[in-house]
């Protein structure tokens, strides 16, 4: 047990130099990070327009109104960003780790590489996000009325965590696919296309899909079960009591998959 | 008991073809053809802890497959591989501290950070403790000289300081062994002479196990006492320098006469005569006849307007080796 | 002759699509989970309210319209974006070839491959599941000349767009920014006949209508003047045309001071 401590407190140290280190690089790189950030804070504007234009045609949407949506849209958008910021990195361990054989590297050292992957690179480009997201989320409560009580608040913080549990299982499952077929881009290309669907209830897709995201792409659990839980929607009681505890299964079965992907590599050495 | 052990090791890999032309790239659509390369077979290998050997081949001949398998990095086919009493794949981080890789031109230094951010970190992967640390930093500084850019990113360092960086940080943890490939590849002879030096002394007074892959021979002369010569995934010859070079070496002797179509010589130790752009190329085995009272014959019979001896190469002895086998 | 010598990059673009596989099946992948998305959205939007036209008539002009922008879609600034900072674009401009033509034909090779590969597919899942519809034979000429001038305004788009790379070194950014506009103005994300009026003329200002709803109205005949629409296109052709070549000699410019 002290063992196990030992090499945590050994990791923590090793993320905070990675970290540190990575902030003072950071400012060499300015206008990547602003443009970065501009660009994707556009596109959520994007979005948000979007939304807007739907609902000058109707005033709810499957029972969710305007307010309602923002609500939605806000939750699962701080899960999935803020999960970016610290996850985002394994998109990228086809090109940039596996083809360059960097992935060797890190095999090299006696140090999960996993761990290593995650944290080579911070992607603080999201924090805007983040921030905005956040923003989302209480303009449309409060637009809504929402009284928050200590419960909605605890609910809240555990199933953001769960979430972004979730989120980066889905990201590392789909990542190691690498593995196999040598890039991750396309996987993660895949990926970004299917997290559109956290932005809508998941009762206005065919029945199959609704399996599918709660299974391959729980993205039901970052956003639409935790946020139909905070707005008092009626359906699914039963997700919605075990969304803050599915992050941690759903991520250990990626990682699963990760081991697996990484003994494959192993062995065929590509 | 040695501490690297290798017995009837083999690796094989298959590599999947692309089909070309317009029906190849529609039929690899669905199905690939592939082939399977034996890059090592049968491979037995002993190295005993402190001992110093170069391994080497040409290229493709299976070098770097053998040290990815005993780093842990690729799992054997087949065989038993044991790295102080440890299978390397298996238990691979626990092997892990217990060895430093170079790896040519793969880095393990962070890029965009300074030299010195990049040995902190190694400095806390490893767990070297402070003293240790501030001690090996001074005592590298002394053969390496590597405080003259200690502060500058590795990015902007040239290949030279980049490679003196690469050696300190692998022996940094003071690890058992240590796996070098291809660590003078491109640098100038004084910097060559600097690394050599490093090695050596770690080697000597650390007792640390070095296996260095090099097509070097300069590499090889001045550090390897024992080499394992590996061609096509096979172990050729395991044994010391002196006598491979003794038993395979040819010289060649290159010169520009006055009238080369004139030439024409038959004497005992000389195997082949060349006929090149530049003139004439003389091939000979030295124990049979020396380049001295080869050149005196010559120049008794010839005009001859310039010549230089050739020493062989690796490569021309790896080649010898394996057409004549052992 | 020169234009066999252009027409080589356009089987380098070609290649490049055949060569990775895996890229062109997720490609394959992300169209038909678009197309389910938006299925799915628009059906629960027109069971909440009264649109101006019914489910049917909307996913179908959804449909065509991620058809047309699969078929057409460019991506120059991550071309361009990548020799800038690595600083081998002055090895392009060294080469006896107009970078631009040589981009052009470039895209157009990328461009025949993604029709085939992935517009076609979601041509004929649209006419067979989604309510698409097959046009007359002439409306069907006038669309696939619209295509072609839909392509086109892509193509300068982009290169226009890759201009910027120059100051920004970044290409990523810029194209998202550009496809994420260039999807909700165009009419890909929402059919433009349910846009406010006053919204919908702030959207012509941009060339995105013309390059999505313009086909698109050609193909489901609603258009009132075909011509019109050719007429528009080609307007912003030479815009985009006349824009880029001046960002153009502006970025040249800094190249030559800069030295590369």
């Amino acid at each position: 047990m002290r063992e196990k401590v030992g090499t945590m407190k050994k990791y923590v140290r090793i993320y905070y130099l990675y970290f540190i280190q990575y902030m003072k690089s950071r400012l060499i790189y300015k206008t990547d990070f602003v443009l970065g950030a501009t660009a994707q804070l556009i596109s959520m504007v994007v979005s948000l327009a979007f939304l807007t234009l739907v609902f000058t045609q109707i005033e709810s949407l499957q029972g969710w109104t305007f307010n309602e949506m923002l609500f939605l849209a806000g939750f699962g958008g701080t899960v999935i960003f803020a999960q970016n910021v610290f996850f985002f990195n394994i998109i990228r361990v086809g090109e940039e780790y596996i083809i360059k054989g960097k992935m060797d590297r890190f095999l090299l050292r006696p140090l999960n590489p996993l761990f290593q992957v995650y944290a080579d690179d911070v992607h603080d480009n999201n924090i805007p996000k983040v921030i905005a997201n956040l923003a989302l989320i209480f303009y449309a409560g409060y637009q809504i009325g929402l009284t928050p009580d200590l419960l909605m608040i605890t609910y809240a913080a555990f199933s953001m965590v769960s979430g972004m549990l979730v989120a980066a299982s889905i990201y590392l499952l789909f990542s190691s696919t690498a593995f196999w077929t040598g890039t991750s881009r396309n996987a993660v290309w895949l990926i970004f296309r299917l997290s559109n669907f956290r932005k809508y209830p998941i009762d206005i897709f065919a029945l199959a899909i609704q399996g599918l995201l709660v299974t391959l792409v729980p993205l039901a659990f970052a956003s639409f079960f935790p946020a139909s839980f905070i707005l008092g929607k009626e359906g699914f009681e039963a997700w919605k009591l075990i969304t803050p505890f599915v992050g941690p299964v759903f991520f250990y079965i990626a990682y699963r998959f990760w081991k697996l992907g990484l003994s494959n590599y192993s062995s065929t050495g590509s | 008991m040695s501490l690297i052990k290798a017995e009837n090791l083999d690796k094989t890999f298959r590599i999947y073809s692309q089909g070309s032309g317009i029906k190849g790239y529609l039929k690899s659509f669905v199905k690939r053809d592939y082939e399977e390369i034996h890059a090592v077979e049968g491979l037995e290998l002993e190295i005993d802890e402190g001992e110093m050997i170069g391994y080497i081949g040409s290229n493709g001949a299976g070098k770097s497959t053998t040290v990815k398998m005993l780093t842990g990095i690729l799992e054997p086919s087949s065989g038993l591989i044991e790295v102080d009493g440890r299978n390397p794949h298996r238990e691979r981080k626990k092997n892990a501290v217990n060895i430093g890789v170079v790896f040519g031109q793969k880095t393990q230094l962070w890029w965009d950070l300074p030299v010195k951010e990049s040995f902190k970190l190694l400095k806390e992967i490893y767990e070297v403790d402070e003293e240790a640390y501030d001690e090996r930093i001074e005592e590298f500084d002394e053969v390496l000289q590597i405080s003259e850019f200690w502060e500058q990113p590795v990015r902007k360092l040239s290949l030279g300081q980049k490679m003196r960086c690469e050696l300190a940080a692998a022996f940094l943890h003071h690890p058992k062994i240590v796996y070098l490939d291809e660590p003078t590849i491109g640098l100038d002879v004084a910097v060559k002479e600097r690394i050599r030096d490093f090695i050596r002394k770690m080697n000597e007074e650390k007792n640390i196990t070095v296996m260095l892959t090099t097509h070097d021979i300069g590499d090889i002369e001045d550090l390897c006492e024992r080499i394992v010569v590996l061609d096509e995934g096979k172990k050729i010859y395991d044994g010391a320098l002196d006598d491979l070079v003794n038993r395979f070496s040819s010289r060649r002797l290159v010169m520009e006469i006055k009238r080369p179509e004139d030439f024409d010589i038959d004497i005992d130790g000389v195997t082949e005569v060349k006929r090149t752009d530049g003139g004439l190329e003389v091939v000979f085995d030295r124990t049979e006849i020396s380049a001295s009272d080869l050149m005196r014959e010559i120049l008794d019979d010839y005009e001859v307007l310039d010549f230089q001896i050739k020493e062989p190469d690796i490569e021309e002895v790896v080649k010898k080796v394996y057409n004549e086998g052992i | 002759m020169k234009l066999k010598k252009y027409l080589s990059f356009t089987k380098v673009g070609l290649r490049e699509g055949f060569q990775y596989r895996s890229d062109a099946l997720s490609g394959i992948g992300a169209t038909m989970i678009s197309l389910v998305l938006f299925y799915f959205i628009w059906k629960a939007i027109s069971a909440s309210g009264e649109l101006a036209q019914p489910f049917s008539v909307i996913i179908s002009y959804v449909a065509l319209a991620r058809v047309i922008d699969n078929a057409t879609s460019a991506d120059l600034e991550n071309w361009i974006g990548d020799r800038v900072r690595k600083g081998t674009i002055v090895n392009e401009l060294k080469k006896p070839i107009s970078l631009k033509k040589q981009l052009y034909f470039y895209q157009l090779g990328k461009s025949s491959f993604k029709m085939i590969v992935r517009g076609i597919p979601a041509l004929i899942i649209g006419i067979l599941f989604l309510n698409v519809g097959v046009p007359g034979l002439i409306n069907s000429f006038y669309f696939i000349i619209s295509m072609f001038l839909t392509l086109n305004l892509a193509i300068f788009l982009s290169y226009t767009t890759s201009m910027i790379v120059f100051w920004t070194k970044v290409g990523w950014s810029l194209r998202m920014t550009r496809s994420m506009v260039a999807g909700l103005f165009s009419g890909a994300m929402i059919p433009l006949y349910l846009v406010p009026d006053n919204i919908r003329a702030l959207f012509n200002l941009t060339p995105f209508p013309s390059m999505v709803d313009g086909p698109i109205s050609i193909y489901q005949g609603t258009a009132e003047n075909v011509f019109s629409v050719f007429g528009i296109q080609l307007m912003w052709l030479v815009i985009l045309g006349l824009l880029s070549e001046m960002l153009w000699r502006k970025a040249k410019k800094k190249l030559t001071v800069q030295g590369g």
